[in-house]
């Protein structure tokens, strides 16, 4: 029962959450207790979340609830996290929706303070850039390319070295 | 479409740091995109300088003064419109430090690729260096390194590792001035002059960022040895110092020794190769009394004979700060042995000791080989090349079948050659 988390909350307590268009979620208060934003506005039953819309906090807190029993990680490792980009089946499944929803919960993450969510989905965007040529990018981020074709060529130029790895 | 704030992307791509081809790609994205991949792609090339495309965009980034240090080669260097970004101010690394022990041969490597690739006569590749003297060798590489290694300095504000060797020309150090972030700096084999040398104690001086410091056969002789010794009484940063090959001499040696009394950042001292001699060596064993805080000390090389053996031996029965010492290639005979037995059985805390190449023999081996019986905290002992014989050998296999921590222990020599595997798996050399 006891998983080593510090959690005083008990598996039957609950928690209200309501989004900024008024969807109340009923949650596991130690998902509450786990994050330190959530956790600061534990004061009474419920709380309400601005920012963040009810389609958006139910695939949060899903993903929440998911991992409520991964172990606390400690922040001093972002360089060896930075190397890993590598992502469990579940989370990969969770986070193939669609660009929009990923950019969504990425800021939500962020604005939650939900840190593994956070770089779990920053870590999801960078694979979608792995191995993929500028257009190819272009393309699947729909972003408009504004480089005039001299400066394109010297910027392709004067960076070329970095292709060879 | 949702678009992310720019540190969402930094973070994106941050991931993507050690994959240069990606970085490329979403560099060539667009204006946006390339404003914040830039720096990250440039921050970390210290690995990738033996690229002669890289080494090209680099010479672009040199100014008049240093593409002058090539001119009298009559090499065309690569001219283009001004560079769209000063891609060198990002650069945190040059040389390479993933393994101290092989010197850094990128950067000669990328010149010398670079060159072969324009079609400039054979320039010699590094291997075929070997056993020469290597500034003599190519010029031409050298002046190109060093006009790269002076623009690296002008431009690379964020440097934190720097590596500077087989220099000749000078004005390289006094670039250093207004380097304030400096962790590490490497210099090997560097011809650098007598201004220069001082200007370098005097950077070393002021400098309060380096923790390690790596100067090999860079000639500092006596006065340069005992003018950075007295810059560490007051320096606190430097944890690490390699000072091998400099010819620092007796007085240098007794210098650095006097300093142990009172630094207390110094963790790792190596004055290998230094001529230190036997009273040098006699001036450490006293500061080793008194110091707490040196971990590691590398005295090999240094014409250190018994006497001053016997006392260094002797001050470890009560150090218990030192866990590696290194003492090979000097004159210790059967009698330092002895002494170095005795003290590994008083010592708890040496676990690693060197005494290869030296004159301790078969009687100072059973000695450091009953030892053993007692000891538990060696756990590598080099007494290869010291005329350990058969009956030598058979006093140490015993010995570790009862010395359950020594993993690494190595008689070689040249005479003679054992392979002996104990019973768990541990190999005597």
């Amino acid at each position: 029962m006891d998983n080593g988390t510090s959690n005083s909350a008990s598996e039957n307590e609950t928690i209200t959450l309501k989004s900024c268009d008024g969807i109340e979620f009923h949650i596991d208060a130690r998902i509450a207790n786990r994050y330190t934003l959530l956790n600061n506005w534990n004061g009474g039953e419920s709380a309400c979340i601005p920012n963040v819309n009810g389609k958006v906090l139910e695939k949060v807190l899903e993903w929440c609830e998911h991992h409520i029993n991964d172990p606390q990680l400690n922040c001093g490792d972002d360089d060896s996290r930075r190397r890993n980009t590598i992502i469990e089946e579940w989370d990969e499944n969770f986070l193939s929706c669609d660009q929009d929803m990923l950019f969504e919960i990425i800021l939500a993450a962020n604005y939650l303070e939900i840190k593994p969510l956070l770089d779990l989905g920053c870590k999801t965007v960078a694979n979608m850039m792995k191995s993929k040529s500028p257009e190819e990018i272009r393309s699947a981020f729909n972003i408009d390319n504004d480089y005039t074709p001299e400066e394109e060529e010297q910027f392709r130029k004067e960076n070329e070295w970095a292709e060879d790895y | 479409m949702l678009y992310l704030p720019n540190e969402f992307f930094l973070k994106i791509f941050d991931y993507l740091r050690d994959d240069y081809k990606s970085l490329y790609s979403c560099l060539l994205v667009n204006r946006h995109w390339c404003r914040i991949t830039v720096p990250i792609l440039w921050s970390e090339i210290a690995n990738k300088l033996r690229n002669r495309k890289l080494i090209n965009t680099c010479l672009l980034s040199l100014n008049s003064d240093e593409q002058a240090l090539i001119i009298p080669f009559n090499i065309n260097l690569p001219n283009s419109p001004n560079l769209l970004f000063e891609y060198t101010s990002y650069v945190t690394s040059v040389g390479r430090f993933d393994d101290l022990n092989i010197p850094s041969d990128n950067l000669d490597n990328g010149v010398i690729n670079w060159l072969n690739y324009n079609g400039y006569e054979e320039a010699c590749s590094w291997d075929d260096w070997e056993g020469q003297e290597d500034w003599e060798v190519d010029k031409l590489v050298i002046a190109i390194k060093n006009s790269l290694m002076t623009m690296f300095l002008r431009t690379s504000k964020k440097l934190k590792y720097l590596e500077i060797s087989g220099i000749i020309y000078n004005n390289v150090v006094k670039n250093l001035y207004c380097k304030n972030n400096l962790i590490r700096l490497n210099l090997v084999k560097n011809h650098f002059d007598f201004e220069e040398k001082k200007a370098l104690i005097e950077y070393i001086c002021k400098n309060r960022t380096l923790t390690s410091l790596h100067i090999s056969y860079n000639y500092l002789e006596s006065w340069g040895g005992k003018a950075l010794a007295e810059v560490l009484y007051t320096n606190t940063s430097i944890t690490s110092l390699i000072l091998n090959g400099n010819n620092i001499g007796n007085e240098g040696g007794k210098a650095f020794a006097k300093v142990l009394y009172m630094n207390t950042a110094l963790t790792s001292l190596n004055l290998s190769s230094n001529n230190i001699g036997d009273d040098g060596g006699e001036i450490f064993a006293k500061a080793l009394h008194i110091n707490t805080t040196l971990t590691s000390l590398n005295l090999s090389c240094n014409n250190i004979s018994n006497e001053s053996g016997k006392e260094i031996a002797k001050v470890l029965h009560t150090n218990i700060t030192l866990t590696s010492l290194n003492l090979s290639s000097n004159n210790i005979d059967n009698e330092g042995g002895k002494a170095f037995a005795i003290m590994l059985h008083i010592n708890t805390t040496l676990s690693s000791l060197i005494l290869s190449n030296n004159n301790i023999g078969n009687e100072g081996g059973k000695a450091l080989a009953k030892a053993l019986y007692e000891n538990n905290a060696l756990t590598n002992l080099d007494l290869s090349d010291n005329q350990i014989t058969l009956e030598g050998l058979k006093a140490f296999i015993g010995a570790l079948h009862n010395n359950t921590t020594l993993i690494t222990l190595n008689l070689r020599s040249d005479h003679s050659w054992y392979y002996v595997c104990i019973n768990d798996d541990r190999i005597i050399y």
